[in-house]
């Protein structure tokens, strides 16, 4: 049984009288000790997925259908007490800019203290100790607990908010851009931590990014999303050796190799759809080089893709030679 | 702690200069306002002899730096002038009014405060609910009622009408005692009070305190807490408030600075014997040492509330420590 097991979430937020489907049938699975990379452009919905597992959407969000599964247990079934125990516990989320993440009123170790003592019987002073030493094991010195958040430097902060998280023990952490405010060194310093982390605790790992290499780089699967859906799915080595999706190779092609500059043989013109008012057919069709009429009329249903394990692609095309041609120019021009 | 300390310290000592420039400036204020103090001080009456012997008297013939330092020596002193309208130190005039006045304000401000601030507090707990919405349109409704006219029509219908309460003024005649004068001022201090609390402090810090949660409740932070599995009641106790509460006491700060000089108009409309009146009667009677000493006491309030203030900010928010 897989850890994770997310079968048609739907989230819509608000507005006024219309509805933003920030998240739109979205499934994917994710094993103990996995890591899936959740890739896309930004506004895409990546961040709504991660909230939405917590149950922490903002007021306006809500959670219009679809299944998640932790360990077998429903989350989306259970009262507010019990999904309270969950989170942080068995499921924590490293947000996205951590420069806001943590209370400016409270010293840092007082707020994971609190946090500690929340889920654990432990006393003060036990409370105090570990999380001295798990500041310790993310590269900050003990005494940074004593500090207050804007005392300390950015990445220190994310390296706080990490602290927090792994103190929890979770079996699945949620990191959502954890690299991006940071410089290349600092980047690679995050990842390694992230990695060494998730072999020791055995922990699975949800890498939201924008970043392909950054995806490339420490994932086992990838879900690629563009306007609120999973376009495709499969192995870090089916997703980048064989894209079976426009909006994917669009995606890999752009990104600029780190030996050359970027190739804009497959630059993406146009805008992401406007999501309060998603398109009838596949999301991708105003900007794809390869839509025709029927791509305009009909939403395309997941395809698998043979010979792929894991693989899936929504596009009426992908078993096609034309979409498997697309990716080959775009590789032949990277190379 | 250190840095709360120094802090308070360096803060302090910032009001020396400030109230320097404010003596300064109360003394120049008055110099270049219009009539001639010598001829008020010296009657209307007075042949121009009178009013000449009345100048060198008064010393307002000297230069005025002359004049500058002999009126801060004599501050030193304690001597803040006489005043020939009520035939008494401009001081004793001020002990007499000022404590009125901070009854008035500090109590209506203490309970508005209170009141205003829970309200608010409850109205951001059910954000975009009816309850919401009732108490925000509520308090906007009073807030834009002028407090004279809401002032006068509690006179009107509690006091000439119902009889209920006393229409104007401070004690009544007959309360000798203690006691008796302590429960006749407050109830000569319900209706000014209530006016206040209703149409002015309630409104404004329950909008405030509202926002200011509303706005808490949005940030990142909670959301950490709330998906580090705090409970909800302590998220919003213990980390939303205490980050909320801080404009709270700014605003508190702000309003208490008028405290003082802020509600001229209730004191006016229900005869209450404070500052407010004080000061409304000496600018007619061209009184300049009391108005100088109104000024005086004003600015010194002011500068001591916003230290308060500011220490109490500080102490709530370690990030102004530093700034
Ligand atoms: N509270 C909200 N109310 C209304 N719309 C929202 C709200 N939050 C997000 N959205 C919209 O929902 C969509 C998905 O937002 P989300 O934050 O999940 O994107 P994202 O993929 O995380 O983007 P980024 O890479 O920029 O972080 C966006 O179009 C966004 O405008
Ligand atoms: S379904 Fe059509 S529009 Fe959508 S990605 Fe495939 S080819 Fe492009
Ligand atoms: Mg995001």
């Amino acid at each position: 049984m897989p850890l994770l097991e997310v079968r048609d979430l739907t989230v819509h937020y608000r507005l006024g009288p219309a509805r933003v489907h920030a998240a739109d049938r979205v499934s994917f699975t994710l094993d103990r000790g996995q890591t899936l990379g959740l890739v896309g452009e930004s506004g895409c919905g990546k961040t709504t997925v991660g909230y939405a597992l917590l149950r922490v959407l903002p007021e306006n969000g809500v959670i219009a259908g679809g299944q998640v599964h932790l360990d077998g247990s429903d989350l989306l079934a259970l009262d507010a007490e019990a999904m309270r125990r969950v989170r942080w516990r068995r499921l924590s989320m490293i947000f996205q800019g951590a420069m806001n993440a943590l209370n400016p009123v409270l010293r840092v170790g007082d707020l994971l203290e609190e946090i500690l003592q929340t889920h654990e019987p432990v006393s003060r002073e036990e409370a105090r100790a570990r999380v001295a030493e798990q500041f310790e094991q993310v590269g900050l010195p003990r005494a940074r607990t004593h500090s207050y958040p804007h005392e300390m430097s950015g990445g220190q902060r994310q390296r706080a908010v990490k602290a927090k998280s792994h103190l929890g023990r979770p079996d699945l952490i949620i990191a959502d851009e954890p690299t991006t405010a940071f410089d290349v060194i600092l980047q690679d310093q995050i990842l390694v931590q992230l990695q060494e982390i998730q072999k020791r605790l055995g922990l699975a790992l949800i890498l939201i990014s924008h970043d392909m290499s950054v995806i490339a780089e420490t994932c086992d699967h990838v879900a690629v999303m563009y306007g609120g859906r999973i376009v495709e799915y499969g192995t870090v080595d089916e997703i980048f050796a064989r894209p079976r999706h426009p909006y994917t190779i669009a995606m890999l092609s752009s990104f600029p190799s780190l030996y050359g500059p970027a190739r804009e043989l497959l630059a993406l013109p146009g805008v992401p759809p406007d999501l309060t008012a998603p398109p009838v057919g596949c999301a991708f069709a105003p900007r794809c080089p390869l839509a025709e009429e029927r791509c305009h009329a009909e939403a395309p249903a997941p395809l698998t893709l043979d010979g792929d394990e894991t693989h899936w692609s929504r596009c009426h095309f992908a078993r096609e030679v034309k979409v498997s041609a697309l990716a080959r120019e775009a590789a032949g021009a990277e190379s | 702690m250190h840095g709360l300390h120094w802090y308070i310290l360096r803060r302090a000592a910032q009001l020396v200069p400030v109230v320097l420039v404010v003596l300064v400036l109360n003394f120049v204020i008055v110099k270049v306002s219009p009539g001639d103090p010598a001829l008020t001080l010296a009657g209307y009456w007075a042949t121009k002899e009178q009013v000449e012997t009345t100048r060198q008297r008064w010393g307002l013939d000297r230069p005025l730096h002359e004049q500058l330092t002999s009126y801060l020596g004599n501050l030193l002193r304690g001597d803040l002038g006489f005043s020939n309208h009520f035939h008494r130190p401009v001081l004793d005039v001020l002990m007499m009014r000022v404590p009125n006045t901070l009854l008035l304000v500090l109590t209506s401000m203490l309970l508005g405060m209170t009141v205003g601030t829970v309200l608010g507090v409850f109205a951001a707990s059910r954000y975009g609910r009816t309850t919401d919405l009732v108490l925000s349109v509520t308090s906007l409704s009073f807030y834009s009622i002028p407090v004279f006219w809401f002032g006068l029509l509690l006179v009107l219908v509690f006091a000439l009408n119902l009889k209920w309460f006393p229409f104007a003024g401070f004690v009544g005649i007959g309360a000798q005692g203690g006691l008796a004068r302590a429960a006749s001022v407050a109830w000569h201090m319900v209706l000014p009070s209530v006016t206040l609390m209703l149409c002015l402090y309630i409104p404004v810090f329950l909008r405030i305190a509202r926002a200011s949660v509303v706005e808490v409740m949005h940030e990142d932070y909670i959301t950490t807490v709330r998906a580090a599995g705090i409970p909800e009641r302590l998220v919003f106790l213990r980390h939303a408030l205490r980050n909320a509460i801080v404009p709270v006491v700014q605003m508190a700060g702000l309003w208490m600075s008028h405290a003082l000089t802020g509600v001229v108009l209730t004191e006016t409309v229900f005869s209450w014997p404070g500052m407010g009146t004080l000061m409304y009667n000496a600018i007619i009677q061209r009184d300049y040492p009391v108005l100088m000493g109104a000024f005086l006491i004003a600015a010194v309030w002011v500068v001591l509330v916003f230290l308060i203030a500011d220490i109490l900010t500080a102490v709530l928010d370690p990030r102004v420590r530093y700034a």
